[in-house]
């Protein structure tokens, strides 16, 4: 549209927030941002751990397709020299591949022409009293690509444990700029891919499990200024709310509720951080998220709905202003954090009605499918029948309906309830696949019993106030504890599962869904598979040498399709391997849920890449790189 | 092996006794490495400048052993960092929470056993979310590890950081038979925390 426009604007911009925030509003940006979303198109592309705007993890490309895909074989693989969880999944661009890592958070970039080759790599050295404040293992998620303009080189903007977020020039891995967006002394980490919108870099944080109060800032991609930040809990100015915030959905809540759900100044330790997946609409302008968990866990030391927290957020991209936000779980009790994927998809309503759509499957272990434009509840089912705590949500009043038996509160342990607090899903990237329009969801199959104890605020501390066990759910193995994962195919507007199927551990890192009528989808004890993704039925798979709580990616080049996806077992059902855990409440209560995972993985993070007979650059021409005497 | 131990360390400390009286600055007769790299921690250049002349400190850093640990007036400020910079991972009385349990007779780290060894581990970190903890001060750091002593609920056999002496009256940690309602360890009235090197 008004692509070149702003460009010469821009050159001259003054270093006031406001007057970015104003250009980065109008036409200059949308250049770069134009570029991208091009970019994303390409089969040869993964240029956002969704691999486009709407998050969707599907790939058109056909090549490995249920015909085939028994003869996927490994084609190459990378060693990222460290052990931790490896979670999300890398890029792809014009040819170079840039993973990321586990702390201390280090890049690298490979030539996808000869990936025995680093082309560079970027090594932060950080405070490793960050290690200390993380919860649950020293996970990253992932990197944000941003294309370039001419003048300001494409980046790769990385976030650090450390509460850094730092821009890298693509081409060199230099550092172009490095911004701190949080102070790890209060708990502030970060370990969330980083999102590019126009010309902002996107980061929330982490450190609601340390009474940290959740924001999500924007910085200029160029500079790295902050252009805006707006909170999860507190004042509405704080909040960044818009004039016409909730005006489609009043019953959701409008004014004055960012502290008025809270007893004193509780909203200020109040948690609420986000640290999941985002996604944008072009056309609307907004971009979608979850903020998570209350801190701290024990509901008695928070009375009120506690908002925004566990917030499905329609914002403004140039502004941070929210145009509609929908509480899951009011006064959470069981650390349901609303920070899941957010998958956009185009779809025909039960009225007939084609809507813009935006569908989250939450920790809470209802499956939410909005109208992304207002925020108008368009379906929530549950993840699973087995799902207690809530008997239905009532798509009128958007409220659930609790079972008060699966309640917690002081002085009360409350069992059996599901999902735990881990959720039936987590942080698992999942796709859509918009030909089937059909979900592929991950999912965590796990109960618990809850009792909480009262504890102080203490900044930098955990502050948790809860005893969890957890278990297999009803459908798993509860002598072995075995069976603590499904894979399920999901229609958003039938409300139908097409397909679902046990796992013997959780499938934590989501999947990859392909026109090639495939799934993909890695597992906590180290299987990548394959199914055929409209049946269910499992096809192929592959031993990697640890556990996967990564989602896979696909891309071409030089006509062969590939499929990557990183390795490496931790992240919170990992903690107990990851660090010598015995007793089963340890790990807020994931060690007793994954005491067998040991037997079947340990630790050790790298990448491994597949395509059809292995066919591979090396393969191809057996003298790519070899030491040529010549130079 | 407890009886060489000692007879070895009092020989390290006559001599760090001497080389201190030459230099007259506290030297670590010690060397203290980083639980897995094996890296020297540079203690005590390395540490806040704070807190570094006392009795007890200087004693550590000649031989390795904490003078707090079991002596009652000491263990108050070690609870007060334990709570502040522990509890949160290891639990209020060190059951384990994201972190290992700290009161039971099983150590990640062997070495752990010992007071040289806990205290690398605390100031150096180890694996994972144990970062280094090298802000505190070096007197906090041998307090809070008296209070880590304090609280511990296993067999008394395997506490080798007991003197036999302290083995003898030692009693297995109870939280519910702490004396203060709010969990916090008191002192008696007019009690010092005080320990001297003989």
């Amino acid at each position: 549209m008004m692509k070149h426009l702003g460009t010469g604007l821009l050159a001259g911009a003054s270093c006031v927030a406001l007057t970015v925030a104003m250009q980065v509003g109008s036409a200059s940006v949308s250049f770069a941002n134009d570029k991208l979303n091009e970019l994303s198109k390409s089969n040869e592309n993964w240029v956002m751990p969704g691999k486009n705007y709407s998050s969707q993890n599907y790939s058109p490309n056909t090549q490995i397709s249920t015909e085939n895909v028994k003869q996927l074989r490994a084609a190459w693989s990378f060693s990222t020299g460290l052990l931790h969880g490896h979670e999300g999944t890398p890029l792809v661009v014009n040819n170079v591949m840039y993973v990321h890592t586990s702390f201390p958070n280090n890049t690298f970039a490979l030539d996808l022409n000869d990936p025995g080759h680093i082309l560079w790599q970027h090594k932060p050295k950080q405070d490793p009293a960050a290690r200390s404040v993380a919860c649950c293992d020293l996970v990253n998620r992932g990197l944000a690509y941003w294309p370039g303009d001419g003048k300001t080189p494409a980046l790769i903007i990385k976030t650090q444990l450390d509460a850094h977020l730092v821009a890298l020039n693509a081409e060199t891995g230099e550092e172009y700029w490095k911004v701190e967006n949080g102070d790890i002394k209060v708990g502030q980490t970060l370990t969330q891919a980083p999102y590019v919108i126009k010309d902002l870099a996107l980061v929330g944080s982490s450190g609601a499990e340390l009474g940290v109060r959740g924001y999500t800032t924007a910085y200029n991609v160029k500079t790295g200024e902050q252009v805006w930040r707006v909170y999860a809990t507190g004042p509405d100015n704080e909040v960044g709310l818009a004039a016409d915030f909730n005006s489609a959905n009043p019953h959701y809540g409008q004014k004055g509720l960012g502290t008025g759900t809270w007893e004193g100044d509780a909203w200020k330790i109040g948690g609420g951080t986000n640290w999941g997946w985002y996604a944008y609409d072009p056309e609307t302008n907004l971009f979608h998220y979850g903020s998570g968990n209350p801190a701290p866990w024990n509901e008695t030391m928070r009375p009120g709905d506690n908002k925004w927290t566990m917030t499905i957020w329609g914002r403004d991209a140039d502004t941070g202003q929210a145009k509609f936000g929908y509480q899951k779980t009011p006064h959470d009790e069981w650390d349901y954090a609303g920070v899941n994927v957010m998958i956009l998809s185009e779809q025909t309503d039960k009225a007939g009605k084609k809507r813009k759509l935006l569908t989250h499957p939450d920790r809470n272990g209802i499956v939410y499918t909005l109208d992304r434009e207002n925020g108008d509840l368009v379906s929530a089912n549950k993840l699973d029948d087995t799902v207690n705590w809530v008997k239905q949500v009532d798509l009128k009043s958007g409220l659930p309906v609790r079972d008060p038996e699966y309640g917690t509160r002081m002085d009360h342990k409350g069992k059996e309830i599901c999902p735990s607090a881990m959720g039936y899903h987590n942080q698992g990237h999942d796709s859509y696949d918009p030909t089937k329009e059909l979900f592929f969801m991950g999912i965590n199959h796990i109960c618990m019993d809850w009792e909480p104890f009262m504890l102080p605020y203490r900044a930098g501390q955990f502050f948790v106030g809860a005893t969890l066990w957890m278990y297999p759910g009803p459908k798993g193995d509860r002598q072995n504890y075995l069976g603590l994962g499904q894979i399920k195919a999901y229609n958003a507007i039938s409300g139908e599962y097409k397909w679902e199927k046990m796992e013997r551990f959780s499938v934590w890192g989501g999947t990859l869904s392909t026109a090639g009528n495939l799934v993909f989808y890695g597992t906590l004890d180290g299987f990548i598979k394959a199914r055929n993704s409209d049946t269910g039925e499992l096809l192929w798979k592959y031993k990697l040498p640890s556990g996967v709580i990564g989602h896979p990616m696909t891309y071409e080049h030089k006509g062969t399709q590939y499929v990557a996806i990183m390795y490496g077992v931790g992240g919170w059902p990992g903690v107990g391997l990851v660090f010598d855990l015995q007793d089963p409440t340890a790990g807020l209560g994931a060690v007793g849920a994954f005491k067998n995972l040991q037997n079947y993985t340990q630790m050790g993070g790298g990448l491994q890449v597949f395509s059809l007979d292995g066919k591979n650059p090396y393969s191809e021409d057996i003298n790519v790189g070899e030491f040529d005497s010549k130079g | 092996m407890d009886g060489d131990y000692t007879m070895k360390s009092k020989a390290l400390v006559v001599m760090a006794a001497v080389a201190a009286m030459i230099t007259g600055t506290a030297v670590a007769a010690e060397t203290f490495r980083n639980t897995i790299t094996g890296d020297d921690l540079k203690v005590p250049e390395s540490s806040n400048p704070e807190g570094r002349d006392t009795a007890a400190v200087k004693h550590f850093l000649e031989s390795g052993v904490n003078l707090y640990t079991e002596v009652k007036a000491c263990l108050p400020k070690g609870e007060e960092v334990y709570l502040t910079s522990c509890s949160g991972c290891h639990g209020h009385v060190g059951e384990g929470k994201v972190g290992p349990g700290l009161a039971d007779n099983y150590w990640t780290y062997p070495k752990n056993k010992t007071d040289k060894g806990l205290f690398e581990t605390i100031y150096g970190g180890a694996q994972g979310m144990m970062g280094p903890h090298s802000d505190l001060t070096l007197d906090e750091l041998l307090k809070l590890m008296a209070w880590i002593r304090h609280i511990y609920s296993g067999d008394v056999a395997d506490a080798d950081w007991l003197t036999e002496e302290q083995k003898k009256t030692f009693k297995p940690y109870k939280p519910e038979e702490h004396a203060s309602a709010d969990g916090s360890a008191k002192a008696a009235d007019g009690d010092e925390c005080k320990v001297s090197a003989n």
